[in-house]
């Protein structure tokens, strides 16, 4: 039985209601969405852009313009992170615009890999060989990298990336498949031997 | 019977290497976190920034008034081209 003390407390904040809330101008449903979603988008920004700044630039201007919008947001059944994955993808679209507007981006561009990255056993070959495997990716076109970003770093399933691009289940599967064929290409032209690919805590080498 | 064979050898092949490549991809790339001062820091901006949206201007009473214009002009034109002698 509540008391009507009780019945007055505003419902607590979840993931059903914090988008509805927020959109009516709940600042502290905003930044129950924000807490969590900054490190996704973060994640994602950092795979697509490849540095600490960029991504934290990005990242923020991703949270400032959802905010912005957020009162024009609706609820369409899709999930709230979806919302900010488009919004992300666009600005990283306008960003790599930019970019190549400003100077061509060179092969031997450093990719700033942050000592976040868990992995406490990695040495210094690997961050080699994940340096090069980020550069791979970003000689994919834009759709491929989203794809594999989404399904590597988010692991998300094929039915939740369909959502964030738009397409089909069936379209992202195939789009999937053309993806890790064409990453293999490119990662054959950057000196990658197919067996030898990556060195994970010396699994390959024990062979 | 045999080039079936041979075909769903390849298959599986082709299989177990894509499944052996999404694992080590799995593997290489580890979820990137922002430092806790940046979350910090952005939650902190977010909270105090004014609540401003900003929005395209609409052009469109300016574009249909000077189509009227024209539209105006070129019937007046017209009508005094027919009514001069």
């Amino acid at each position: 039985m509540k008391t009507k003390d009780q019945m007055a407390e505003p419902e607590a904040l979840t993931d059903d209601n914090a988008t509805a809330r927020a959109s009516q101008g709940d600042s502290e449903a905003f930044s129950y969405l924000y807490e969590q979603n900054v490190n996704r988008i973060y994640n994602y920004v950092f795979y697509r852009v490849g540095s600490e700044a960029d991504a934290e630039d990005i990242t923020s201007r991703v949270f400032f313009r959802a905010f912005g919008h957020i009162s024009n947001y609706v609820d369409k059944g899709v999930p709230f992170s979806a919302w900010l994955y488009r919004i992300a993808h666009n600005l990283i679209a306008n960003w790599h615009r930019d970019n190549f507007r400003r100077h061509e981006v060179s092969l031997d561009e450093h990719i700033d890999l942050p000592q976040r990255i868990e992995q406490p056993e990695a040495t210094m070959e690997q961050t080699q060989e994940v340096e090069l495997l980020l550069r791979a990716i970003r000689n994919l076109t834009e759709d491929r990298q989203q794809l594999l970003v989404l399904k590597f770093t988010e692991h998300l399933s094929n039915a939740e990336i369909a959502v964030i691009m738009n397409k089909s289940e069936g379209a992202v599967k195939s789009l999937y498949h053309r993806s890790l064929a064409s990453l293999k290409v490119e990662m054959k032209k950057l000196g990658f031997q197919e067996e030898g690919l990556i060195v994970v805590g010396g699994e390959e080498e024990s062979e | 019977m045999l080039v079936e064979k041979k075909r769903a050898n390849k298959r599986e092949d082709e299989m177990g290497e894509e499944e052996n490549f999404e694992s080590k991809m799995t593997t290489v790339l580890k979820p990137v976190k922002p430092s806790a001062g940046y979350v910090d820091r952005l939650k902190h901006s977010l909270k105090t920034a004014p609540y401003a949206v900003i929005e395209r201007e609409d052009n469109t009473p300016s574009l249909l008034m000077l189509l009227l214009g024209i539209a105006t002009a070129l019937a007046t034109f017209l009508l005094l081209r027919r009514l001069r002698p």
